[in-house]
């Protein structure tokens, strides 16, 4: 049945985000809960007094909301769909499942809680000192059974994730936190005209004003907010962005906010980071028990969520503000038994006297030394306050007072994670206990109590200043002289020792990984006396809140036991994110840039199996996949003795014209193209520097000055990009296109694709006199313009047709109805690849390496040595003048030799073996259809050569087997089939 | 004129987008050679208010063409056409072609105008590469996807996909970009059609339906379709 009444929610004004009149059902641990509108699931479970959330990580600790502002990893709950969810900052919705997380058990009965009796045999940094002795323990029993205790919270793995995007902002001004700084600037700057996004992570503008007490009456904040609200309504060039989290800084205020499912990416000209400060805790036994709260905390409780935090409160405090919060608290009906107050000089005596009048009894110089729980309501029930002796010393005078509700107020630390992700450095002063942020960039500026301003006026003042400057950089104008305002609180807001270490310990410093006093201490102990390296070692500031509530805490644990002072230790780095981010957030829409050609849907009605080659669909073959080897077989010899199509449109495609084209082609590639006749194609075989084949292609000659050049798929944005670099560097006269998509293209190939092309082709001769072999035309193919070219990659008599992109559909219509006589059929890349296997042509990237040049590929035939440069030419003779090492030969294996196409093949890359010793590898190897054996390209050293050589291959699951090296090409070794 | 067809294999060049257009009950027109989309079926007498709004047309088959060379400048310039002073900004010929300045000595013309982009043929005509001159023309029309987002809503849809500012007071009328649109290489041209807000948007052919349907999806959130020609034609009329 459901807790219909909430037991401890206050009446409006208190609850600012919250809609009484809503209410919402959910639950939580299986039992149904009550919550309201506007209420966070934390908000929603303390209205009915359901402080256990969570455990802690490593001894299984009872925890409850510390800061309700999601900076802590206290509030971790599991959603049916999201694990690590923080109670106290994701929105209450209809009919929510919440469970806690890293328990057995149950919640309230968490098994595993028994850890926490055993943390003396778990000393910092145990995991490096344990675990691996004796020999083979890790693997039969301490690796299971720590995977098995690990992680936090269960991932659903079958979560199809909600719609995430991206979008672009632009502003002049960026102003990060809508507090009273934030505001102030962004209305600063947008009176001057600029644009300006005013971003905050809460649901409502205004920061600690809608709910921190800044007087006695509390005016001075109800004022400002009230007057900021309205002028920042009111400004048409403040956006507002709300519930928005701006999580990272990036160069050239490059920032990436984060709303809902979008992820925002701001270039912002100038940034105003206004993100406040946050509240640091006491530390002292039990100050992780639920009920033992910020100070700020406890305002959000009531004013935001309109939540009564307790009935009876202490308030342990090291500044004034615990004296404000324990106002709050009276006025909100929660009875302040104690202000605990750690000074040893006199608090604010108005204050204090106020307090004292309303029943407040006042401990000057002491601290709450121990926290006690009600084991049953897992909740704060006692604490015991004793007086302090000496810095983190108490005297053995103990007070024991009743309560459910600790809020601490002794300091705070500035938000200085995106600060420092722009490479500002966090310093603090150890006399004044104050922080202070400098060297960030140019374009940046800092304001409120980040940049270390307490008061209300100074916080103003310094805001305007701020914005002052943003403008004057933006209108190029000198920067203002700006008086920095005094400030009054800033020296008192930070106790200077807040920590009182305990006998049996339990004093948190770290609450995401349990970390107390003494493992700090004892990490220094263990020789890692640098903070970094203590954070390393003890995982402090490692865990979900990286660092928040322990970075000052562990800085001066550190200083003091290696006397240091806190500002020469230093706290760690902060990177991004500030909070935690999704993967979907950052992988956006599901959009996969692919290419395809312009035949592309004639493959898939011809039921082509699509395969992705870069980032281009091709047809791997057509039919059903169930039948792939005896199709792409019929493929094979249908070209072999008929005649196929396949689409080539995915060859790459280079424009090169101008007066120096020729000579350009000649110092670029290895062969010569100086004389190479118009209306002739050459092949184009291209190396780097190294004399490393990186790519080929064939160069027609369309024009004195123009040649068409095509390139391998995956190899053309390189030789685009490497054409570009020596045309620069060669200061030629010619000008490169890359028009790969611009033309589509086609090869025809077989014994009967001249009979085919014929029927479509009026008005180019296709006789083999008139159009030979490697010869180029242009014309018109079934009325598209077409260049033509007679090549045969695949071996046979062949005519490669290129035509304008759009065309292609009705080119590949056009030949198949022309071809239907001769029942011509399309063949896709994987038959490609065996036809060209069996004619000996090589893939580059395939049957090359990083190391491969012209003469172990058997390719000085592509080399012009006349002339006088190429790029590569000199690595290449120095090579030809040392020994080689290998050479990529062709070999054949039958079955007698004990491979099976079905069974029993090489495969790429497996090793070719002299003995044991690895002495070359397989680039391919297909099952030839035509010649009934295996065949296939490998490396082998040079004594494995010649012809009728035996190598040995190492295939899977290590058979061996016997091949014959054979000369090259298997297939139409006279080239009779291909130049007819 | 141009004929109306009922399906694009009618025509010898055909968008990249036919199947997709066919499959939400496109009917087609020529233009240019090719079957360009006259008017979807899910389009009503409100399709103008989409357009004005936020909408999304494959202009695709219409014609363009493009110039580069050092003596691309010269050449245009003798064929009587008035030319951008400054890269990235382009600017309307007299007879409607749309002449874009993406370089010092590149240039592309746009057609939209009715009658085919005759201008951009006659420069086709013109051209060849025995005028032994410095200009090399690019078919366009082949190697770049041509769609127009329309309506007052467009910067701010285009900002899901473009990091640049595309706003109408940041980024005038005419201006030209040459950036990244969803993650392709893209050449983005404001050409306002009449008081409606557009963009250019012309990326790799071969990429087409990726850069349409991711386009699509990014105006989903503000209602946006697919219009036709006709609907796109009301724009500029007003």
């Amino acid at each position: 049945m459901a807790n219909t009444k909430l037991k401890q929610r206050l009446a409006a004004p208190y609850g600012l985000l919250i809609d009484s009149n809503t209410p919402l059902s959910f639950s939580f641990e299986g039992q149904p809960f009550n919550g309201v509108q506007g209420d966070t699931i934390a908000s929603a479970l303390l209205a009915n007094d359901q402080w256990l959330i969570s455990r802690s990580f490593k001894y299984h600790r009872a925890r409850g909301p510390l800061t309700m502002a999601g900076q802590d990893a206290n509030t971790l709950v599991q959603l049916p769909s999201a694990p690590n969810t923080l109670a106290d900052k994701c929105a209450l919705e209809p009919n929510m499942s919440v469970t806690g997380q890293n328990y057995k058990g149950s919640l309230a009965r968490d098994l595993q809680a028994y850890i926490g009796l055993l943390s003396r045999f778990l000393p910092v940094g145990f995991y490096y000192k344990a675990f691996f002795r004796p020999r083979g323990i890790w693997e039969a029993f301490w690796g299971p059974f720590i995977r098995k205790q690990s992680g936090l919270g269960n991932i659903d793995q079958f979560l199809i994730p909600a719609y995430h995007d991206k979008q672009y902002k632009f502003a002049d001004v960026l102003v990060v936190g809508a507090g009273p700084a934030g505001l102030t600037a962004a209305l600063a700057a947008a009176k001057q005209g600029l644009e300006v996004i005013l971003v905050d992570e809460n649901p409502v503008l205004g920061g600690c004003l809608n709910y921190a007490r800044f007087n006695l009456d509390n005016s001075s904040a109800k004022d400002l907010l009230k007057s900021l609200l309205s002028k920042v309504t009111a400004a048409d060039n403040i956006e507002v962005m709300l519930s928005t989290t701006a999580n990272s800084w990036h160069a050239d205020n490059w920032l990436a906010l984060i709303s809902g499912n979008r992820l925002y990416k701001v270039r912002a000209k100038e940034l105003i980071v206004c993100a406040g400060s946050l509240e640091q805790q006491a530390i002292f036994r039990g100050n992780d028990i639920p009920g033992v709260v910020m100070s700020s905390a406890a305002l959000r409780m009531m004013h935001l969520y309109g939540v009564k935090p307790g009935q009876n409160a202490v308030v342990v405090s090291g500044n004034d503000d615990g004296y404000m919060t324990a106002l709050e608290l009276l006025d909100a009906g929660v009875k302040v038994v104690a202000l605990v107050d750690m000074r040893d000089q006199d608090g604010p005596s108005e204050l204090a006297n106020l307090l004292k009048q309303k029943g407040c009894v006042i401990h000057q110089n002491s601290t709450v030394y121990e926290a006690f729980i009600d084991k049953r309501k897992h909740r704060v029930s006692r604490v015991e306050v004793r007086s302090i002796k000496s810095r983190g010393q108490v005297n053995g005078d103990p007070v024991s007072i009743n309560c459910d509700l600790v809020c601490m107020a002794v300091g705070y630390m500035p938000t200085y994670q995106l600060v420092c992700q722009a490479g500002g450095q966090l310093s603090y002063d150890d006399n004044s206990c104050k922080f202070s942020l400098s060297n960030y960039p140019n374009n940046f500026e800092i304001a409120g109590s980040v940049n270390g301003y307490w008061d209300l006026n100074a916080v103003v003042a310094d805001a305007r200043n701020k914005a002052q400057k943003c403008v004057a950089r933006l209108r190029g104008s000198l920067s203002p002289e700006l008086v920095a305002p005094s400030d009054s609180i800033a020296d008192r807001i930070n106790f200077s020792w807040p920590m009182f270490e305990h006998p049996k310990g339990k004093e948190f410093v770290d609450y995401d990984e349990d970390l107390q006093i003494k493992d700090i201490v004892n990490a220094t102990s263990d020789g890692y006396e640098h903070i970094q390296l203590v954070k390393r070692y003890s995982t402090c500031g490692m865990g979900p809140s990286q660092g928040r509530h322990s970075a000052l805490a562990a800085a001066r644990l550190v200083a003091d036991a290696t006397n240091r002072t806190v500002a020469e230790t230093g706290v760690t780095t902060a990177r991004p994110p500030f909070a935690s981010e999704t993967l979907a957030h950052n992988a956006g829409r599901h959009f996969y840039p692919a290419r395809r050609t312009s035949m592309h849907y004639r493959h898939i009605e011809q039921d082509a199996q699509m395969m992705l080659a870069g980032a281009w669909y091709r047809p791997a073959y057509y039919g059903p996949a169930s039948n792939s080897k005896s199709l792409i077989d019929a493929e094979v010899t249908n070209v072999r003795n008929n005649v196929g199509i396949v689409d080539v449109s995915t060859l790459g495609g280079l424009e090169v014209r101008g007066p120096d084209a020729a000579v350009f082609l000649e110092r670029f590639y290895t062969f010569a193209f100086a004389k190479q006749p118009i209306g002739r194609a050459r092949y184009a075989l291209l190396t780097n520097e190294a004399g490393v084949v990186i790519d080929d292609g064939v160069a027609c000659r369309l024009h004195q000055q123009h040649f068409y050049v095509t390139a391998t798929t995956g190899g053309v944005d390189q030789v685009f990009q490497s054409m570009l670099k020596w045309n620069a560097q060669w200061a030629m006269d010619v000008d490169i296109t890359n028009a790969t998509t611009a033309w589509c293209a086609v090869n025809i190939a077989g014994p009967n694709a001249r009979k085919v092309l014929a029927k479509l082709c009026a008005d180019i001769d296709l006789s083999a006199d008139a159009f030979p072999y490697m010869g180029v035309r242009q014309g018109r193919v079934a009325d598209i313009p077409a260049r033509l070219i007679r090549v045969g990659f695949v071996g046979e008599l062949g005519f490669e047709i290129h035509v304008p992109h759009q065309y292609g559909e009705a080119l590949w219509d056009a030949l198949l109805a022309a071809g239907e006589e001769h029942t011509i059929r399309p063949f896709g890349v994987e038959a490609q690849r065996i036809l060209r296997l069996e004619k000996g042509h090589i893939i580059i990237g395939q049957d090359t390496d990083a190391m491969s040049n012209p003469m172990e590929v058997q390719m000085s035939w592509a080399i012009a040595r006349k002339k006088p440069f190429f790029v590569g030419a000199r690595t290449i003779r120095e090579l030809e003048k040392m020994p080689q090492q290998r050479v990529l030969v062709g070999f054949s294996i039958s079955a007698s030799d004990g491979a099976m196409p079905d069974r029993i093949m090489p495969k790429e890359s497996h090793l070719v073996l002299e003995g044991e010793q690895m002495t070359g590898r397989v680039t391919s190897c297909n099952y030839s259809p035509t010649l009934k054996k295996i065949i296939g390209l490998a490396y082998v050293p040079l004594n494995k050569a010649q012809p009728n050589s035996v190598i040995e291959i190492k295939c899977d699951q290590g058979i061996r087997v016997s091949a014959t090296v054979v000369r090259l090409p298997f297939y139409d070794p006279d080239n009779q089939q291909q130049e007819q | 004129m141009s004929a109306e067809i009922q399906q694009p294999e009618a025509a010898l060049r055909r968008s990249p987008l036919a199947r997709y257009h066919q499959s939400r009950g496109a009917a087609f027109v020529v233009r240019a050679g090719g079957a360009a989309v006259k008017s979807y079926a899910h389009e009503t007498e409100k399709g103008k208010a989409r357009a004005q709004s936020i909408a999304i047309v494959d202009l695709t088959c219409l014609n363009r063409i493009g110039f580069k060379g050092a003596d691309t400048l010269r050449w245009l310039s003798s064929q009587s056409l008035q030319l951008p002073d400054v890269p990235n900004q382009s600017l309307i010929g007299t007879d409607g072609t749309l002449i874009a300045r993406l370089s010092a000595t590149e240039f592309m013309l746009l057609d939209t105008t009715a009658n085919d982009g005759q201008k951009i043929e006659s420069l086709r005509s013109a051209w060849s590469m025995d005028l032994d001159q410095r200009s090399y023309l690019l078919e366009r029309g082949d190697s770049h996807s041509w769609f127009a987002v329309t309506g007052e809503l467009a910067p701010q849809m285009l900002a899901k996909v473009c990091a640049v500012d595309l706003r109408t007071h940041k980024f005038g009328q005419l201006a030209v970009a040459q950036t990244s649109v969803a993650r392709s290489n893209s050449i983005v041209i404001r050409a306002d059609q009449g008081p409606t807000p557009c963009f250019y948007i012309l990326a790799d052919l071969s990429g087409s339906e990726f850069m349409w349907a991711g386009l699509l999806d990014s105006m989903q959130e503000f209602n946006g379709d697919a219009i036709g020609l006709d609907a796109f034609n009301t724009l500029s009329a007003t």
